[in-house]
């Protein structure tokens, strides 16, 4: 007997050494830091596209609705596999993206597993033994429903934010963005979401780190139990930055879906928003979510009714959980355009705004596949996946009202103008905003402001000449050197969805008396439509067969480019510009479900969209 | 070392079957356990150092300080209350056929596995063996030189129509319409065409015949005219080009596969008894195990 267990020591200790060797030659090979060095550098940058805003079944609320997709499955998704939904289907992506952020909810991370697994730190709970038994009944929708309801009003017995519960977790999602990250062909970065929520009013935030697992893996996420106030999250971000030499910023999300708090003038505490608020703010939070699954939030037709694109995928019934109907007055504080209209005023008044953010768009996916393509639509969770049904599924229920699956939008991705496809390049061009947002479609777009761009700067090194006489999105103008800031923009559009009906410019200024104004500037369109006496140019047309959810880009453009010139430019006025790129109408995923799976929708259903691109501003401020 | 056991196997070959370790493992653990537990008394419960700064580092996990001297007894007496309880109910046999108690210990048996499954990382040869295995997922797209001219849908009244008589023409490249992609390829893989101009007209590509102006093939921008100078046929990646990749897919794959077999190995000690009284069920059931 002693002598085999002698045998087995010895041979143990000696396959120790012999995998030791040969695991060395293989880290030295991957080695990712001397990898990050050798990807190719574009000064000129190029456009890499990608969701900032992915969750896995690690999700709390994922996981109720019946995702089964783990986290390792979501980055080979997302880098152009094929893997199986939660309910069993094929899933491939037509192109893959360039980078991914796996954003799953701090709170009770990996509490879902937990339950399934029936573990003792989730089973001593009241919640958990009812949300197991709902489970072992079939009913996940109600248990979803359950935890959602319970965790928005903050009425849990236990604490989700207990590190013995997180660490494990963290070190997962940490672990698994190493594995998949890939210096010059795809960015898996670290990060998660943070949601707040105040009496069922999102104030959620994706958190993304620029650094690798030597800085991240033992500084573990913040969570709503630590706190509701973003304050303190940029504080936790700050003593992250302070304690080792990382970065991280955070992106909020969903402010049509808050209430009023998003972009309020008063912080969590009561007090009115300061220059130290502020400061901090565009600190930590240097973009906005502007377009996902949950609505698009760039402006609403009661903020912007002289816009005839503001009608688009609107969310304006209630709050996160339906709670609390939305008012009227509560809008300007939920939408892009009005924050940053209302953040140039706080320029004027504190000398630093707030909401001086760029844009990106992001799925917020709960099934772990990253869609936003109408023809490819994996719903928004996992009891949203291609079905017959799935349109009038409840997707948020409450005695007040109901928004069904219907109204989820197959939106959006996130384009970020970058030197390389890394966590360091991507990251910085995020932090300098030059990114846009689209509902999904992948239109190229370049957005220059300066003092004197002319056409002949269009020409194929148009890239040089807006980098070398002027600022890219997300820059800034000061000193008025000419009568008017004049801007470079080009856009073209995805090959495989619509083509252009038109690039438009949409100007933010704040009056003299301290008022907000706003305009759409029609700059480039398709065909030879003319523009009528109230400077509108005339529809472009709808193409869409309903019969077979099929459309001709004949009545739009490939391209569309422009040199602008501000005709209405004020030098004393704060002001602010940016970019909005409507494709022609195409069906919207509705529309694929009733061809493909012969679903039955009723008219209040809409069957076609016209995808968009959204800029970030560039901002001029007299000196 | 090994010549002194007089033991006649291709040691090497061994060393690489994934489960021997993990049955190396296992004996350790239970010469571990054989050495420690005779020399425990049973009706002991020990309250060591090791015990006491487990506990404190449970405590300062969870709040982030230090517990008072009054806090660390309270979480000693619990020890000792859960201890009591615990070796109590051993010794009335109440762990057996608890539901529960066999998830936990199934699962950590579980952990074990992953654990191991992951510390194994795989020899050059055993990736390059898998590499070989599963080629089919390293395949390379086709890569072309070529040139491309574009007439817009939008800008002309029948775009098709002028490349058909665009490739018949003397001067085929200034017929088209301005467009701001790339107008040639050098050596591009479709992969990366597909991302410029979409994945109908990288497909379309593959069929064309080289050396003259051929199409028109279709994009969603529009109509395109082609000449492809040259084709590197598709094909597979080299194993050192996607060796990170081989990496992932092998640490996937393997995870999973070690725990199957792992399960198939150990039931060979075992004999499934169908004892179900439905005779139709009893046969179907013991066909199937």
């Amino acid at each position: 007997m002693n002598k085999i267990f002698t045998f087995a020591t010895i041979v143990f200790i000696m396959t120790g050494c012999i995998e030791k060797t040969e695991k060395q030659e293989v880290a030295t090979d991957t080695e990712v830091a001397s990898k990050e060095n050798e990807v190719k550098s574009n000064p000129l940058n190029d456009v890499y596209w990608g969701d900032t805003h992915l969750h896995t079944d690690i999700s709390l609320d994922a996981g109720a609705f019946g995702n089964r997709v783990s986290i390792d499955e979501a980055y080979r998704f997302a880098k152009g596999e094929e893997v199986f939904s939660s309910t069993g289907l094929k899933a491939k992506l037509s192109r893959p993206l360039d980078f991914l952020v796996v954003a799953d909810h701090s709170d009770a991370m990996g509490i879902f597993p937990g339950l399934v697994a029936e573990e003792e730190f989730i089973m001593k709970t009241p919640e958990g033994k009812r949300w197991k038994k709902l489970l072992d009944e079939g009913k996940a929708a109600e248990c979803a429903n359950d935890i959602i309801t319970n965790f928005s009003n903050n009425n849990l017995s236990f604490k989700t934010n207990d590190p013995e519960m997180m660490k494990p977790v963290w070190e997962k999602i940490v672990k698994t963005a190493e594995k998949y990250n890939d210096p010059g062909n795809f960015t898996a970065f670290i990060g998660y979401e943070w949601s707040s929520i105040i009496k069922g009013n999102n104030l959620h935030r994706c958190v993304i780190y620029r650094d690798d697992a030597d800085k991240t893996l033992d500084h573990l996420p913040f969570t709503l139990e630590d706190s509701p106030d973003p304050e303190d999250l940029w504080k936790n971000m700050a003593m992250y930055e302070k304690n080792t030499g990382g970065q991280v910023l955070a992106i909020p999300h969903n402010g049509n879906l808050s209430n009023g708090l998003m972009f309020a003038e008063t912080r969590i505490n009561g007090e009115a928003v300061n220059e130290s608020y502020a400061k901090e703010r565009i600190k930590r939070e240097p973009l906005y979510e502007v377009t996902q699954m949950k609505g698009d939030g760039e402006t609403h037709p009661y903020l912007s009714p002289n816009d005839e694109f503001a009608d688009f995928e609107r969310w304006d019934k209630a709050n996160l959980d339906y709670s609390e109907l939305k008012t009227d007055d509560m809008l300007q504080y939920e939408y892009a355009r009005s924050a940053l209209k209302n953040g140039i005023k706080y320029q004027d008044q504190l000398g630093v705004n707030p909401f001086k953010f760029g844009m990106v768009g992001s799925t917020d996916s709960h099934t772990s596949l990253a869609t936003a393509d109408d023809n490819n639509f994996f719903g928004k969770a996992a009891n949203g996946e291609p079905s017959k049904e799935r349109a009038y599924h409840p997707f948020i229920k409450s005695k007040k009202g109901t928004i069904y699956t219907y109204e989820t939008v197959a939106s959006g991705y996130a384009a970020v103008w970058a030197k390389s496809n890394t966590r360091k390049d991507l990251y910085d061009a995020m932090a300098r905003k030059e990114t846009y947002g689209t509902t999904g479609s992948r239109i190229k777009l370049r957005f220059f402001g300066g003092w004197d761009f002319s056409e002949s700067d269009l020409s194929d090194n148009y890239a040089q000449a807006g980098y070398n006489k002027g600022v890219p999105m997300g820059g800034d103008l000061t000193k008025s050197i000419s009568d008017a800031p004049s801007f470079m923009v080009y856009a073209m559009m995805d090959p495989e969805s619509g083509s252009l009906d038109r690039v438009q410019m949409v100007k933010g200024w704040v009056n003299a008396d301290g008022s907000l104004g706003e305009k759409v500037y029609d700059i480039a369109w398709s065909g030879d439509r003319k523009m009528d006496e109230n400077g509108k140019i005339p529809s472009v047309g709808n193409s869409v067969n309903i019969e077979d959810a099929t459309w001709s880009n004949d009545i739009g453009a490939a391209e569309l480019s422009k040199v602008w010139t501000d005709p209405s430019f004020d030098s004393s006025q704060q002001s602010f510009y940016y970019v909005r790129v409507i494709e022609i109408p195409t069906p919207r995923w509705t529309l694929y479900d009733k061809v493909k799976y012969g679903a039955e929708l009723g008219p209040e259903i809409p069957l076609t969209t016209t995808e968009r691109a959204y800029s970030s501003p560039i901002w001029y401020t007299p000196q | 070392m090994v010549e002194i056991f007089n033991i006649d196997f291709d040691m090497k070959r061994l060393l690489k079957e994934p489960l021997v370790h993990f049955l190396m493992v296992g004996a350790l653990l239970f010469l571990f356990y054989a050495l420690v537990n005779t020399e425990r008394n049973e009706s002991e419960i020990i309250i060591d150092d090791y015990l006491v700064n487990e506990l404190v580092a449970k405590w300062v996990l969870k709040r982030n300080r230090q517990p008072t001297l009054e806090e660390l007894e309270d979480l000693i007496d619990q020890y000792i209350q859960q201890e009591v309880l615990y070796k109590e109910a051993l010794i009335m046999n109440l762990d057996h056929n608890d539901e529960i108690v066999k998830r936990r210990l199934a699962q950590k048996m579980e952990f074990i596995s992953d654990g191991l499954a992951e510390s194994l990382q795989p020899t050059q040869e055993m990736l390059i063996a898998y590499y070989e295995k599963n080629r089919k997922n390293y395949k390379k797209d086709p890569s072309y030189t070529l040139r491309q001219v574009y007439f817009s849908t939008e800008k002309r009244k029948n775009a098709m129509t002028d490349a058909i008589n665009a490739l018949v023409s003397k001067s085929p490249e200034t017929q088209g319409d301005q467009l701001l992609m790339p107008s040639e390829y050098n050596d591009v893989s479709s992969y990366l065409i597909a991302k410029d101009f979409g994945s109908t007209f990288a497909k379309s590509l593959d069929s064309l015949e080289l050396d003259r102006w051929v199409g028109p093939i279709n994009s969603g921008f529009g109509v395109h005219i082609v000449f492809i100078k040259e084709k590197k046929e598709a094909g597979y990646y080299t194993y050192e080009e996607v060796l990170n990749k081989v990496t992932v897919d092998y640490n996937f794959d393997a995870s999973s596969d070690f725990k199957v077999e792992l399960i198939n190995t150990l039931l060979k000690n075992y004999k499934i008894v169908i004892n179900v009284e439905d005779v139709n069920l009893k046969n179907e059931l013991n066909e199937k195990f």
